[in-house]
């Protein structure tokens, strides 16, 4: 079980935008979306989470249909996200953001027997302690995303979508952000990710989707796509250096 | 027949006029993303100076006309647009609305001084008594004028916007500006021009309107509420549809005019609604609207913070009002208590705002509004002084605050703001206003058409019914309400309404409702604005429907907005401004100033948007707080100036003096030792030990002595000159 998304289709205005995207992505699995910018890989996300509503199709969490419920419903049922143009809270600390999400997640679970994660454990977990108090708008896009992580976890999520996760950040931080997200993966997450580095991409995903210009290119596993032909034709162009950075490590 | 063709026919020219107000804003709404809603006062301005050239000096039509449209007003708007607007990129959208409503304060204000209010001033329709008989219906030239001008106006503003290169550029800028600029249109060409055009419509439609009402400054400027109705209709985009809306409001308007004071039984009761017409359209119009989409604020990174308060701060502050309550009630002559005890209820008023607009984000322009119903529901239901009736202001208040929040919480920001103003205007229009009704056996009134008288709060224990005592009970209630704003402010919900404002997008994505929230925050800030109403009922013992006119609201709004909406500290000063004679005892013969300086400061946001109060005080007495003998010290000799005072040992003029140089030193010398302790410039620099004087000095103002060149050996870790051979350097 995990999210399956089943033929959506969104357009703006004459522009398609999605056109009859189906995809899934399993608890315990990283399923990755790629493709080139523009492929409407954020606009799945916005369908997914409810902020955008497709022109046709449907979305299921754990077998439910939850594509009439609004964004804040879908995220109770544990959906989280990241965003690709950062989202924090500016004005709060490190700390208050993450602890929004927690005591969001903490009100509703109460007296469940699963209590989220505290935010001093996400905070040490990220490698936040240093900024803890400083104000979220002060950050560097790195350290932004990994607030925007953690403020994610904080909800302990079923199913988590990261919009491009490592851009802006230096390699020690992606580093540690792939070692967290097999972590989290492996506790049963369904992580839905949408990346530009291939590196990162190829080494954590058990899955990819690619989209290009609204359409399904390809599906598979990270070896299957390496090697596919209309992936290297409209994802990479065909000269052999960009087959080899697909390829590559 | 003829009589409903007739009413028909004027319905569509004052929905003309309707349209070109409303064209004109949404014209700048589209291209600048302000949203002006000063747009009305201009045209009122406008007005008045067409009358001045025509009626006073006598100009010529062909002359008078041409000065004020294409002279005036135009130069007017790329005035604005340059001094004013395009210094607004990146403010939030509630600062830019704030700035345009500072604008409407100070036209309003410069209006009032330049032409004496008490004198009666009309304006003649263009060919007055001209009459065309069309199948045995009158119409007036005038009506034919205003419809056809109209026409004209709405659809040059579509060819503009559509057909034309400058007016798609104008279109691109809102939309992504940065990128336009990348694409080779110059933003502030299109800027410029949307400015220039839209002043000139609202003049046109002021000059249009003023023979229909009489040439007065406060109906002139609310007839933007009616044109927002219609732009609301155009979504504030479409101009075909606003034009349709303009003409429907209109027409339903004019025809309210005509039947409803036929109905003898339900005259009396609706003869306000006659001109809230245009607000229930603009409520229906909202409910119809689309829900919005969520959208983050990811783009634009604000200027905008918001300090978290401490409990010190907080307890200090409230401390400070209540004492500085005490010691002006003992000292302040018996006229001028009087007239100040209602800063307190303003000051709660004020407070009431910090909550919604200052930490949600969410605009509204009703607080004064929901205090005169608190006023309302204190009369009422505290007729023997019952403090309980308190507490019914701050529930009823709530409802009525949830509920008209409710059509806008589907929408962002501005609407919500559009839908407190009708709120508002509709309670100034008809709900103030209802006489008497019977209902079975019993009476209800609301103001009785008149005034209603309050009762002062019978507390157990103490006796308020004074003007000084009152004066203290206010302060004490004012402090604890600010306790209350520092709380909410350092509690969950604070943090949920400031992540709210930041990004609505993100907070759904966590699982906050964010509708709910919104909704708390909005009853929880019209129960407090329900509280000071009944607090400031209390201090004024008589309240009529002028002390709670939508307009005064916005001047509290406005003096909160400049002093800085997250702090207290902007509440005590909007209640010292508005609810004092103080202005009035300092300059008598300036009645108008107040408000021109709050328009003034309020357009001067645009650069500084955080307000005074965080930007220049705090960090001037903050320091005192880590400095507790500092502090304690200089309350000692406050209270002690006090205690002397009171003893008749010396004057007011010493007691004041004592106290506000106490005020600034508790100020210079904390931040004195925080300046000793870090070497920061402005203290004295701190020299390692044994130095005679900063090294850039050395030898050159200074002399260089050995004790320096052993003072600097010992702080760069070099060996001392004496253990080398020799001692070359030795004196």
């Amino acid at each position: 079980m995990g999210l399956e998304v089943n033929d959506v289709t969104v357009r703006f205005g004459g522009h398609t935008a999605l056109d009859n995207i189906s995809l899934r992505a399993l608890n315990g699995q990283i399923t990755g979306l790629i493709g080139p910018n523009g492929a409407g890989k954020t606009t799945m996300f916005n369908v997914i989470t409810g902020l955008q509503p497709p022109t046709r199709g449907s979305v299921t969490l754990d077998g439910r249909d939850i594509s009439k419920l609004p964004p804040y419903r879908r995220a109770r049922r544990g959906m989280a996200r990241t965003f690709q143009r950062l989202e924090l809270f500016g004005s709060l600390s490190v700390r208050e953001n993450i602890h929004v999400a927690a005591s969001e997640f903490r009100r509703r679970h109460r007296s469940a027997e699963r209590a989220g994660p505290t935010t001093e454990t996400l905070v040490e977990r990220l490698g936040l302690t240093a900024v803890a108090d400083v104000r979220a708008d002060q950050l560097p896009t790195g350290q932004g995303r990994m607030v925007e992580l953690a403020r994610a976890l904080a909800c302990r999520p079923r199913v988590l979508l990261l919009d491009e996760p490592a851009s802006g950040q230096d390699e020690a931080e992606t580093a540690a952000f792939s070692r967290v997200l097999r972590e989290v993966a492996d506790d049963g997450v369904a992580v839905l990710l949408v990346e530009h580095d291939m590196d990162l991409v190829m080494s954590v995903c058990d899955e990819l989707h690619v989209l290009d210009f609204g359409k399904k290119l390809a599906q598979g596993t990270c070896d299957q796509i390496q090697a596919d032909p209309a992936v290297r034709a409209a994802y990479l162009g065909e000269s052999d250096e960009d087959t080899e950075a697909l390829g590559g490590s | 027949m003829q009589e409903f063709i007739t009413f028909v026919i004027i319905g569509l020219a004052t929905g003309g006029i309707y349209a070109i107000t409303a064209g004109g804003l949404t014209l700048t709404y589209t291209t600048t993303g302000i949203f002006n809603f000063a747009h009305g006062a201009t045209g009122m301005f406008s007005a008045f100076l067409y009358w001045q050239f025509e009626h006073a000096w006598g100009w010529p039509v062909w002359l008078a006309l041409p000065v004020v449209l294409l002279g005036f007003a135009p130069l007017f708007g790329i005035a604005l647009h340059l001094v004013i607007m395009r210094r607004l990129e990146g403010a939030s959208q509630a600062t830019k609305l704030m700035v345009t409503v500072a604008i409407l304060l100070s036209l309003v204000a410069a209006d009032l001084w330049i032409w004496d209010p008490s004198v009666n001033r009309t304006v003649l329709p263009f060919y007055a008594g001209h009459v065309w008989k069309v199948g045995g219906v009158n119409l007036a030239y005038a009506d034919l004028i205003t419809l056809g001008v109209a026409l004209a106006v709405a659809v040059a503003l579509w060819i503009l916007l559509t057909r034309t290169r400058i007016g798609v550029a104008m279109r691109a800028t809102v939309d992504d500006r940065s990128l336009a600029v990348l694409n080779g249109s110059r933003p502030e060409a299109s800027g410029m021009l949307a400015w220039a055009i839209g002043t000139s419509l609202a003049a046109l439609a002021g000059i249009l309107v003023a023979p229909k009402l009489s040439l007065s400054p406060l109906p002139l400027t609310l007839l933007i509420v009616n044109a927002y109705a219609a732009a609301v209709i155009g979504r504030l985009r479409s101009l075909p549809m606003t034009f349709v809306g303009a003409m429907v409001i209109g027409v339903a308007g004019a025809l309210a005019t005509n039947y409803v004071p036929k109905w003898d039984a339900g005259y009396p009761y609706l003869a306000g609604f006659i001109g809230s017409v245009p607000v229930v359209v603009l409520f229906i119009a909202l409910l119809l609207m689309p829900q919005s989409q969520l959208r983050g604020h990811a783009s634009t990174r604000t200027r905008e913070f918001s300090r978290k308060p401490t409990w010190t701060g907080g307890a200090m502050f409230a401390a400070a009002v209540v004492f500085g309550g005490i010691v002006a009630s003992r000292t302040l002559s018996d006229n001028d208590v009087f007239s100040s005890t209602k800063m307190w209820g303003l000051g709660i008023i004020g407070l009431s705002m910090i909550p919604l607009i200052g930490y949600a984000g969410q605009l509204s322009l009703a607080q004064l509004g929901f205090a005169g119903i608190g006023a309302i529901t204190v009369a009422h239901l505290g007729r023997e002084g019952q403090p309980i009736a308190l507490l019914w202001a701050a529930l009823i208040c709530a409802a009525v605050g949830a509920v008209v929040a409710l059509p806008a919480l589907r929408l962002s920001g501005i609407y919500l703001a559009l839908a407190t103003a009708a709120f508002a205007v509709a309670l100034d229009r008809w709900f103030f206003l209802l006489p008497k009704w019977h209902w079975g056996h019993h009476e209800y009134y609301v103001f009785k058409s008149g005034s209603l008288q309050i009762k002062r709060f019978d507390l157990p224990g103490v006796d308020i019914t004074g003007d000084r005592a009152y004066f203290v009970f206010g302060a004490v209630a004012f402090a604890l309400v600010s306790l209350l704003v520092v709380a909410i402010r350092r509690a969950e919900f604070g943090k949920r309404l400031l992540a709210l404002k930041d990004s609505p997008a993100a907070c759904a994505t966590l699982g906050m409702n964010h509708k709910l929230t919104t909704l708390a925050v909005f009853a929880t800030s019209a129960a407090i604005a329900g509280v000071g109403g009944g607090i400031y009922g209390g201090a004024v013992r008589s309240v009529s429907p002028n002390n709670f006119e939508f307009f005064t609201g916005l001047s509290i709004l406005m003096s909160m907005v400049i002093a800085g909406l997250t702090s207290p500290g902007a509440a005590l000063f909007a209640g010292t401004l508005l609810g004092t004679p103080l202005m009035i005892n300092l300059f008598p013969d300036w009645t108008q100033l107040t408000t021109i300086l709050i328009g003034l400061n309020g357009v001067a946001l645009g650069r500084n948007p955080n307000g005074m109060v965080a930007a220049q005080l705090r960090p001037k007495w903050d320091p005192a707080l880590k400095h507790p003998f500092v502090l304690a010290g200089g309350a000692a000799v406050i209270v002690a100036a006090f205690a002397v005072r009171q003893a008749d040992l010396v004057g007011n003029w010493v007691m004041v003096i004592v106290i506000a140089l106490s005020v600034v030193l508790i100020s210079s010398v904390s931040r004195g030792i925080d300046n000793r302790k870090s070497g920061a410039p402005g203290g004295q620099p701190v020299l390692p030990e044994g130095m005679t004087a900063p090294p850039e000095k050395l030898g050159l103002s200074v002399p260089f002595t050995p004790e320096d060149i052993e003072a600097l050996d010992r702080t760069l870790g070099l060996p001392p000159l004496t253990a080398l051979s020799g001692g070359r350097h030795g004196s």
